[in-house]
């Protein structure tokens, strides 16, 4: 007993971490402001997901001994909490392994991981008040294990043969409900999904622009690091790519809606090469020699900034900035580097090309 | 327990209640409407035709039934050649070329070369004839209504339009539609042969009584599957001027 009491409480404990990470990533407000103290939340709640996973299925054979000839309350507590648990496992693996799917699934998964959080919260704050206040919800005491259960229940046990009437009906009334769907004059297929609209104006600084063969492009990392780095495309492939939808907003006015962008995040480059950064700014240089721009290090490791190797599921073109970009989401295009070949760490900021020349803000936020 | 056991509510109403209940949405959610049928077939159709065949396409575009212009391109994934004759007099047309691969593209106008980097405000006003096929996917997806005839060996797809989510056409945004339709026929053997774009488009509401705006619009692709390589611009095409 003392020792599914101590299971119980860590469940809850690994719970409420989870819970709580969760919710401050869901919300964009406290997701940056973590990301802004360089807290890796998503660190935090992947690694605590998978602590809690391992220790749920270490702890499952004692539960179920437990609950075994325990009355009907405490079993629909369990296999209610094991169907939420199974949601986020499941959702929660698409999510961490996005890269690999297509952008609707991964959507499908990030929904379904939030609203089973939102749908599980009663729950827990009816199950959470109760324990601590010492109060009960009034189920029948049947419910509770504390009488006997009335024959009008215990008639209506189920048995195999109401599993096979469930199938069949089941099975049966499905493809009338296919029919029914066949007869509908509906087309649902091509989705409402919003598609590519826009194309993209080619503004470079320079005439002519760098033209990298494959295995040809390098990225340097010097100036205030713990250690200056040369990174090479096979040195970047080994990470998990992302993926993201973004419009790209060009401070000239036009933009290009719903772009698919394939890259990297830059933390992540960062955190498994065991880059450093010891100054306060960076600037990102362009392989044309001429353009570069600045940021604040802080900007650079937030969770969207990346680098960017595909649009729309194609290596970027020579002009386009092949083979890899600077891409930050809440910035306008100018802060998009392209052909980054170069991050200096700096304690005084560099005024970016664009600032210099054209009066731009030194930020870029859209 | 005589009495309850005449009665058995979980057993005799609540499960087959849930079972149908279960049945019917999982059914009405997993099998596809015939619509969804054959756009998907549609859209397979079209995927299969870009992947296995290189096109000569003829096209004939109208504008409220004014002859306005016509081409002849050469199409493969690699490279394509547009040779667009647009006219400009009864007598007179304006011919030019236009040649796209991978990340450049070439136009040719008498003994001039101009080139350019991919991606170009070009290629929009080049489509769809650079990307026929990508164009018409794009074009099938936002159809509101799809149909699929069978019959003296050809195959027809029709999808009707009553508004479009996103589409310029040879320089009109389309928006509401009052009878557009696009037609695609296949042959039975897979092989593409035609396909027809009718176009009755009501303006929008930000175009002026002055503003040239359409009431009809048509553009016909012929197709031919081309047992040729396209051809390729020529050495003197790299030496063009650079187009802004």
């Amino acid at each position: 007993m003392r020792r599914v009491k101590g299971v119980h409480h860590l469940h809850g404990i690994f719970f409420l971490l989870l819970l709580t990470s969760g919710l401050l990533l869901y919300f964009s407000e406290t997701r940056t402001m973590f990301n802004q103290w360089q807290f890796p939340l998503v660190g935090f709640h992947i690694w605590t997901a998978f602590t809690y996973l391992a220790f749920v299925l270490l702890s499952l054979v004692y539960v179920f001994r437990y609950l075994w000839h325990k009355p009907y309350a405490k079993k629909v507590n369990v296999w209610l909490n094991v169907l939420f648990f199974l949601t986020w496992v499941i959702s929660g693996l698409f999510m961490y392994f996005q890269a690999s799917l297509p952008v609707e699934v991964r959507n499908i998964a990030v929904d379904i991981h939030s609203w089973a959080t939102f749908l599980f919260l009663p729950w827990v704050i009816v199950h959470s008040v109760g324990h601590v206040l010492a109060k009960q919800i009034p189920w029948p005491a049947w419910f509770g294990g504390k009488a006997e259960v009335p024959p009008i229940i215990q008639e209506n046990r189920l048995e195999r043969r109401d599993f096979v009437k469930f199938s069949l009906i089941g099975v049966l009334f499905m493809l009338f409900g296919g029919w029914m769907k066949w007869l509908t004059p509906v087309l649902s297929a091509p989705g409402d999904g919003p598609q590519r609209r826009g194309y993209f104006r080619i503004y470079n600084v320079t005439n002519d622009y760098p033209r990298y063969e494959e295995g040809e492009w390098e990225l340097k990392v010097d100036g205030l690091v713990n250690e200056p780095a040369t990174l090479n495309m096979r040195d970047l492939g080994i990470l998990p790519r992302s993926t993201i939808v973004d419009d790209f907003h060009c401070v000239t006015g036009w933009s290009v809606r719903h772009v698919e962008m394939t890259g990297v995040r830059i933390q992540d480059v960062f955190e498994l090469y065991g880059i450093v950064p010891q100054g306060k700014y960076v600037t990102a240089y362009s392989g044309d020699h001429v353009y570069f721009d600045s940021f604040r290090v802080d900007q650079l490791m937030e969770d969207e900034a990346m680098f960017i190797f595909q649009f729309d599921g194609l290596d970027l073109s020579h002009a386009q900035g092949y083979p890899c970009r600077v891409y930050h989401p809440e910035m306008w295009g100018y802060k998009s580097v392209k052909w980054v070949n170069r991050l200096e760490f700096t304690d005084e900021r560099d005024i970016g090309y664009w600032q210099t020349y054209g009066g731009y803000d030194l930020d870029g936020y859209l | 327990m005589g009495t309850y056991r005449s009665w058995r509510p979980v057993k005799r109403w609540l499960i087959p209640l849930v079972a149908v209940f279960i049945g019917l949405v999982g059914g009405y959610t997993l099998f596809p409407s015939e619509q969804d049928y054959d756009y998907k077939q549609w859209q397979q159709h079209i995927d299969q035709m870009e992947a296995d065949y290189n096109y000569q396409i003829s096209t004939i575009y109208t504008l409220n039934d004014q002859l306005i212009s016509t081409s002849e391109t050469t199409w493969s994934q690699e490279a394509v050649k547009i040779e667009v004759s647009t006219r400009i007099s009864d007598e007179t047309n304006f011919d030019l070329d236009l040649y796209f691969e991978e990340d450049l593209f070439f136009v040719q106008s008498g003994d001039m070369w101009l080139r350019a980097d991919l991606p170009h405000r070009v290629e929009e006003e080049a489509a769809p004839l650079n990307q026929p096929f990508e164009w018409l996917r794009d074009v099938v997806s936002q159809a509101d209504e799809v149909s699929v005839i069978r019959g003296n060996g050809l195959i027809t797809y029709e999808a009707v339009f009553d508004s479009f989510r996103d589409l310029d056409f040879r320089g009109f945004h389309l928006q509401e539609q009052e009878h557009t339709y696009l037609r695609m026929v296949v042959q039975e053997d897979g092989h593409i042969e035609l396909v027809s774009f009718f176009i009755e488009p009501i303006p929008p509401d930000y175009i002026g009584t002055y503003d040239i705006y359409p009431e009809q619009l048509t553009w016909d692709m012929r197709f031919v599957v081309l047992d040729d390589e396209v051809q390729r611009a020529p050495p003197l095409a790299y030496k063009g001027e650079i187009m802004e």
